[in-house]
C-alpha cells in the first residue's frame, strides 16, 4: 500500500509561521493539498511570502497577525480562521521565544515572556485548536491532528535556557494530558521534538560559522533542516499517522545521545 | 545517643516553607522543627492556620514566624527572604510547597484558572526558590555552610492525569526547573532536590472527595492507603540533613507503588 500523505480538503494553521520551520510546514502542508492559515507576529514581508508561495501551489492562504501569548488575539484569530475557511483539521503549535540568562542574576520579566509565547501560547493555541475540532466532531465532522512543536531541549536541559526549557518540556505534558481528554473525539495530539535546526531564529543565539563548528559535536555532524523537521511534521499530520497520539517524536540527528561531560 | 544527635541535626538552621500552614506543608514545618531548625511558615490567606502551626513549632521550643503572602507575587517574596533574614540572619533551608489545582479537562477550562495553577505551582516555585538561591550564594561567599532547597512536585509529573493538565504542566516544568538550579549552584554545593509525592491524606483531598472515593481510591494503591503528610515531610528531613551531600537535581517519587501499578482496565471494571 502506498503512503497517503495527501491533505486536499483539509484546513492547516500554523503558528509563527513566517520563518523556520513554521514556514517550512506551511509551505509543505500547501505542496500536499492544505489550505493554510499564516499565523505571525512581526515578519509581515515573509509571512506574506509563505501565502503567495501557498498560492501558487493553488490553495488558499491566509495571513493572521498576532502574538500566541495575548489570549484575545488568539481567540479572535481563531474565530477569523474557522469563519474565512469553514474548518480547522490541523493545528501546529510551533511559535516561540527565547531569552538565555543564567537563574542566577535573572530578569524575571525575561523569563516571563518566554514562558508566555513559549508555554502559555501553546496552550492557548492547543485549547482553541481542541475546543473548534470538538464543535466539528459535533457537527459530524470528525478528527483533527494538534501538533505540538517542542524541543529537545525538553529532555536535555541547556545552561541558560532555563525558561525555554521548562516550556518546552511542560508542553509536552500539556500534549499527553490532551491526549488523554481528546480521544474520544479523534483528535490526535503529538509532541514533536526537532533537535538543532538552521534557521534564522538559532542565528540570533550562534554565528553561522559558530553553528558550523558546533555542527561537529552532534552524532550526524550536521544541523537539521527545516525540510526535515516539515517531513516528520507532514506525516504526523497524515492519515498515515492516525494512530499516533500523545506520543513524542525527536528528529534530532542524535542531538541528545550527543551530549557528553566535556 | 544517636536519637539526641537526629533532634538537633538542624539547630542553628532557618528553614522557610511555602504552603506550610496545612497538609503536607505543615507536616514538613513540623518535622524540621523536631530536627532543630527554626521555621517561616509562609501561606496565603489562613492566618488561623499558620498561626496554629507556628504555636506548635514554638512550644519545640523553636523559633516561629508565620508570613501571610501569595508566592506568585515575585515582590512580596522577596521581601519575606529580606525580613527572614533581619528576624533570623539567615535562609539554609527552602521548600517549596505551595501549590493549587483545578480539576477540569483542557477544553472546559478558562485561561484564568489554567494560568492561575501555573502561576502558584510553578513561577511561585521559580520565585520561592530563585530569590533563595541569590541569598543562598552570597551567604556561601560569606562562609556560610551552603543551603538545601527542596521543591515539592508531584507524581503528575510523570503521569500526565487527564483532567489536570495545567497542574501536569506546573509540576513537570518544575521537575526540570530543579535541574537548572542544581546544575548553577553545584559549584556553591547548596543541593537542590524534588520530592514527587503520590497520593497524600491532607485535608484538601477530604474537601475535594467524598470519604468513600478516598476509601476506593487507597484500595487501588498497591499500598492499600494513601501516604501521610509526615511520610513526606521524612523524606524534606533526609534531603536536607547530613546524611545527603552529594544527591542534587534529583527526584524521589514517594507513591505507595502508584505508578508503578498503573495498568489497563477493561472497560466493565470502572463502573
Amino acid at each position: 500500500m502506498k503512503p497517503q500523505f495527501d491533505l486536499h480538503g483539509k484546513v492547516a494553521l500554523v503558528t509563527g509561521a513566517s520563518r523556520g520551520i513554521g514556514r517550512q510546514a506551511a509551505i509543505t502542508f500547501a505542496e500536499a493539498g492544505a489550505d493554510v492559515i499564516v499565523n505571525y507576529r512581526s515578519h509581515t514581508d515573509e509571512a506574506e511570502e509563505v501565502a503567495d508561495r501557498i498560492r501558487q501551489e493553488g490553495r488558499r492562504a491566509m495571513v493572521v497577525q498576532c502574538n500566541v501569548a495575548d489570549r484575545a488575539s488568539m481567540e479572535a484569530m481563531f474565530a477569523k480562521a474557522v469563519e474565512t475557511m469553514g474548518t480547522l483539521d490541523i493545528v501546529v503549535a510551533n511559535a516561540a521565544y527565547s531569552v538565555r540568562q543564567p537563574l542566577l542574576g535573572m530578569d524575571w520579566d525575561d523569563f516571563r515572556r518566554v514562558l508566555e509565547v513559549t508555554q502559555y501560547g501553546v496552550f492557548h493555541t492547543c485549547q482553541l485548536a481542541a475546543q473548534q475540532m470538538v464543535r466539528q466532531f459535533h457537527s459530524g465532522r470528525v478528527g483533527g491532528k494538534i501538533l505540538i512543536i517542542s524541543s529537545v531541549h525538553a529532555e536535555r536541559i541547556q545552561y541558560t535556557s532555563a525558561a525555554y526549557d521548562m516550556a518546552k518540556r511542560s508542553i509536552n505534558h500539556l500534549g499527553r494530558t490532551m491526549a488523554t481528554e481528546l480521544a474520544e473525539y479523534r483528535i490526535n495530539v503529538n509532541n514533536l521534538q526537532p533537535g538543532w535546526i538552521n534557521t534564522p531564529g538559532e542565528i540570533a543565539f550562534t554565528s553561522k560559522e559558530e553553528m558550523a563548528k558546533w555542527a561537529q559535536s552532534l552524532l550526524w555532524k550536521r544541523l537539521g533542516t527545516v525540510q526535515e523537521i516539515a517531513s516528520s511534521i507532514l506525516y504526523l499530520c497524515s492519515s498515515e499517522a492516525d494512530y499516533f497520539t500523545g506520543a513524542t517524536i525527536t528528529p534530532d540527528g542524535g542531538y541528545i545521545l550527543s551530549h557528553t561531560l566535556r | 545517643m544517636e536519637r539526641v544527635a537526629r533532634m538537633s541535626e538542624l539547630k542553628g538552621k532557618v528553614a522557610v516553607v511555602t504552603g506550610g500552614a496545612g497538609g503536607i506543608g505543615a507536616a514538613i514545618v513540623m518535622k524540621l522543627a523536631q530536627a532543630g531548625a527554626d521555621v517561616v511558615v509562609c501561606d496565603c490567606g489562613v492566618p488561623n492556620e499558620a498561626a496554629r502551626v507556628v504555636e506548635q513549632v514554638e512550644s519545640l521550643g523553636r523559633r516561629a514566624m508565620a508570613v501571610l503572602i501569595d508566592v506568585t507575587d515575585r515582590a512580596a517574596v522577596e521581601q519575606m527572604y529580606a525580613d527572614v533574614v533581619t528576624a533570623y540572619g539567615n535562609v539554609d533551608i527552602i521548600v517549596a510547597c505551595a501549590a493549587v489545582s483545578s480539576s477540569r479537562k483542557v477544553i472546559d477550562l478558562t485561561w484564568e484558572e489554567a494560568h492561575r495553577t501555573i502561576d502558584v505551582c510553578q513561577n511561585g516555585v521559580v520565585h520561592t526558590c530563585q530569590l533563595a538561591a541569590m541569598r543562598m550564594v552570597q551567604q556561601v561567599e560569606d562562609g556560610r555552610a551552603p543551603g538545601r532547597i527542596v521543591i515539592i512536585g508531584s507524581v503528575h509529573a510523570e503521569v500526565p492525569f487527564s483532567g489536570a493538565a495545567p497542574y501536569n504542566m506546573a509540576k513537570v516544568a518544575i521537575n526540570q526547573f530543579c535541574e537548572h538550579l542544581a546544575l548553577e549552584l553545584a559549584p556553591y554545593h547548596i543541593n537542590v532536590n524534588t520530592i514527587n509525592p503520590g497520593w497524600i491524606d491532607t485535608p484538601n483531598e477530604h474537601r475535594k472527595f467524598s470519604e468513600e472515593s478516598l476509601v476506593d481510591g487507597a484500595r487501588a494503591i498497591p499500598w492499600q492507603r494513601l501516604g501521610r503528610p509526615e511520610e513526606i515531610a521524612g523524606i524534606v528531613q533526609f534531603l536536607v540533613g547530613d546524611n545527603v551531600s552529594y544527591m542534587t537535581g534529583a527526584c524521589i517519587r514517594a507513591d505507595g507503588a502508584m505508578l508503578p501499578a498503573l495498568a489497563l482496565h477493561l472497560p466493565e471494571e470502572n463502573s
